[in-house]
């Protein structure tokens, strides 16, 4: 392996590494994948269990996952070692950095959400004046969007909404219960809409699945797992990369590999901080700014629907999910925040224990007659990109391979807070229209991180003074070297980026394959 | 339905918060000591001794409405901690899952290496 040049190096196997590695391999491009985890196995590395034969009764092993609120004791084992792969925050502004370190990346755990962005996220600034605009428009990822959903099974149901472009979708045929038709008749009676989720359908739908087997299928893929990358070589005579020094993971041994192209798709924050310590492509010292997410409020609202009490609902009053797209600041203004929000929403779970003032006994008894009688809501916020949200090299703290860590800084401002709190108005209102009973409403953010949808610090543009990537995510400074993920974000609304990150993969992968076979690169 | 001492929950939550971080630890030390010395002032007993009745007269903060802000009140939040997890170790106990409730099965990843 080491004596061999690639055509082209893909760190990271998650969606974006992962769909590099399936467009390239497609057009018989030699790639050599890096990962800095494990082979996963979806068969073997995955039983059976009894909660109550777990160690720790299903709560996990305690301390272990302090920032991934997402672990429990039966996935624990996926997510990255907080110990071996430390970063640091100032505690004022704590940030949940959740990681997966094995092959698929965190595709393997994805919510399977697949929203398209639209013109109000590309070109933003032209709407409301705030930040920059992307370098593209929709127009540009829409044939890549329309590739990417048949790939991942798209469920949706279509409704020519302009701020929720429709796609390529098993058609979403499910009716509504009597209560979602109570809600979905409050929304619209204030011009607020809803649609049925959109989300990647199939038993297991990940890189792993989905975009790796195409790829090995070719022959042209070589994946190297527990490969931890240390460093991006450059060569000193044309500036150009050339490879990439890494640590195998087990063994410590050091090891470089070669290859004409170097495409980097290691997660966001990973791939900035790879080029952080590589010392490239930051001639224009934007590089780790402009972090941002999607905030969440997770449990905005927490109703029931009384007449589903005690098991007395009639057939059919229960049960079924939905999505509220962005409707503010379309047409529009709201007066305390610019850009706006989206809402999952169910019916027919159980409201949480934490819910009733009881306990013993009379818990017992409310908990049994409220048993499937919920509806419950959560935001997704757009957050603005801030020069001022960064990361950076924390010289002080290294890895488990002596790699220098990450700081992170990240506030959310009152746009984000008035838009949080618009939102859990907005559902007390819509509940309380339905007639449901609102148990608990709040607009308590998550810490910015823990929705996983961290984008930006390596972000796409017009000027090379000011961003790090042009239009096809390749490097200002160096034009082999490429990043694929959701760091290339210039704006990221509402809606969960992973669509978004396979779109863009993809047409970049596609301008790669052109950009070697005409001799550029 | 079994209930928590069935489940064994004590002696479960006593090996978790032994092993958890020395924040936990805290909350529940002081809570507990907080719980056994408001029921000596008032009843000459310890908590476990009391009845029913007289143990709700010290349960007054768990039924406040619950809100999303935490307790300022150190007791109340460790009230608030302990419904949840002895509940939780309640249902996902073998007890709970031999009467066919709880304690149910899910797909576990194991160990990488």
């Amino acid at each position: 392996m080491a004596a061999q040049t690639y055509d082209v190096l893909i760190i990271g196997s998650g969606a974006s590494g992962g769909m590099t590695a399936r467009t390239l391999t497609a057009k018989g491009i030699k790639c050599l994948m890096l990962d800095a985890g494990p082979p996963t196995n979806y068969d073997q590395d995955r039983v059976s269990r009894k909660v109550y034969d777990l160690p720790y009764r299903g709560f996990g092993q305690p301390g272990r996952f302090p920032h991934v609120t997402q672990a429990d004791e039966f996935n624990a084992n996926v997510w990255a070692d907080e110990k071996q792969n430390p970063y640091t925050y100032d505690l004022a502004d704590p940030y949940y950095w959740v990681r997966v370190r094995r092959i698929g990346g965190r595709t393997l755990v994805w919510g399977r959400a697949s929203w398209r962005l639209s013109d109000y996220e590309f070109k933003a600034k032209d709407h409301d004046g705030f930040g920059d605009n992307w370098p593209i428009s929709y127009s540009d990822l829409a044939p890549y969007y329309d590739k990417a959903e048949p790939l991942f099974h798209v469920s949706g149901r279509k409704e020519g909404f302009p701020q929720l472009p429709d796609g390529v979708f098993i058609e979403d045929t499910s009716t509504d219960s009597l209560s979602m038709q109570r809600f979905l008749g409050a929304a619209k009676a204030r011009g607020i809409p809803t649609t049925k989720p959109r989300r990647s359908t199939g038993a297991l739908a990940s890189s792993l699945n989905y975009l790796l087997p195409d790829a090995l299928a070719t022959g042209n893929l070589t994946i190297v797992p527990n490969a931890v990358v240390r460093q991006i070589t450059v060569d000193k005579n044309t500036g150009l990369v050339n490879g990439a020094n890494f640590v195998d993971r087990h063994s410590r041994e050091e090891r470089h590999v070669s290859a004409r192209v170097v495409v980097v798709g290691a997660g966001c924050l990973e791939s900035t901080r790879l080029l952080l310590n590589s010392g490239i492509a930051n001639s224009s010292g934007v590089l780790g700014h402009y972090l941002f997410d999607q905030f969440y409020v997770k449990g905005t609202i927490q109703a029931i629907v009384p007449e589903a009490r005690n098991g007395k609902g009639a057939p059919g009053l229960m049960g079924g999910s939905g999505y509220i797209p962005r409707f503010r600041n379309l047409d529009t203004k709201a007066k305390d925040f610019i850009r706006g929000y989206s809402v999952d929403f169910g019916s027919g779970g159980t409201p949480n224990a934490k819910y009733f003032p009881l306990y013993g006994e009379a818990l017992r008894k409310a908990l049994a007659s409220h048993r499937g009688t919920g509806f419950d809501a959560t935001t997704m916020g757009s957050v603005l990109p801030r020069f001022e949200n960064f990361v950076k090299i924390d010289p002080a703290v290294k890895d488990a391979w002596n790699i220098p860590a990450l700081h992170i800084q990240a506030r959310y401002t009152d746009n984000e807070f008035n838009m949080a709190r618009d939102a859990m108005n907005t559902l007390d209102e819509l509940c309380n229209a339905a007639g449901f009973e609102v148990l608990e409403k709040h607009d308590r953010m998550v810490p910015p991180g823990e929705s996983i949808h961290e984008l930006g610090t390596c972000r796409m543009g017009e000027n090379p003074k000011t961003s790090v990537l042009n239009k096809w995510n390749q490097s200002h400074d160096v034009k082999n070297l490429f990043v694929v993920d959701g760091s290339g974000f210039v704006v990221g609304g509402s809606q969960n980026p992973t669509l978004t990150i396979l779109a863009l993969s993809m047409r970049a992968s596609e301008y790669i394959a052109e950009q070697m076979r005409s001799g550029n690169i | 339905m079994p209930g928590a001492l069935d489940a064994h929950a004590p002696e479960f939550l006593d090996f978790l918060v032994g092993e958890s971080p020395a924040s936990v630890q805290t909350l529940y030390r002081s809570g507990l000591d907080t719980l056994n010395s408001r029921a000596t002032a008032k009843y000459r007993r310890v908590f476990a001794a009391l009845d029913a009745g007289q143990a709700d007269t010290l349960l007054e903060p768990l039924r406040l409405a619950w809100t999303w802000k935490e307790p300022a009140d150190s007791f109340a939040n460790f009230l608030r901690h302990a419904k949840a997890d002895v509940l939780t170790a309640t249902v996902n106990s073998r007890e709970w899952n031999a009467v066919g409730r709880g304690g149910g099965a899910g797909t576990y990843w194991l160990p990488a290496e």
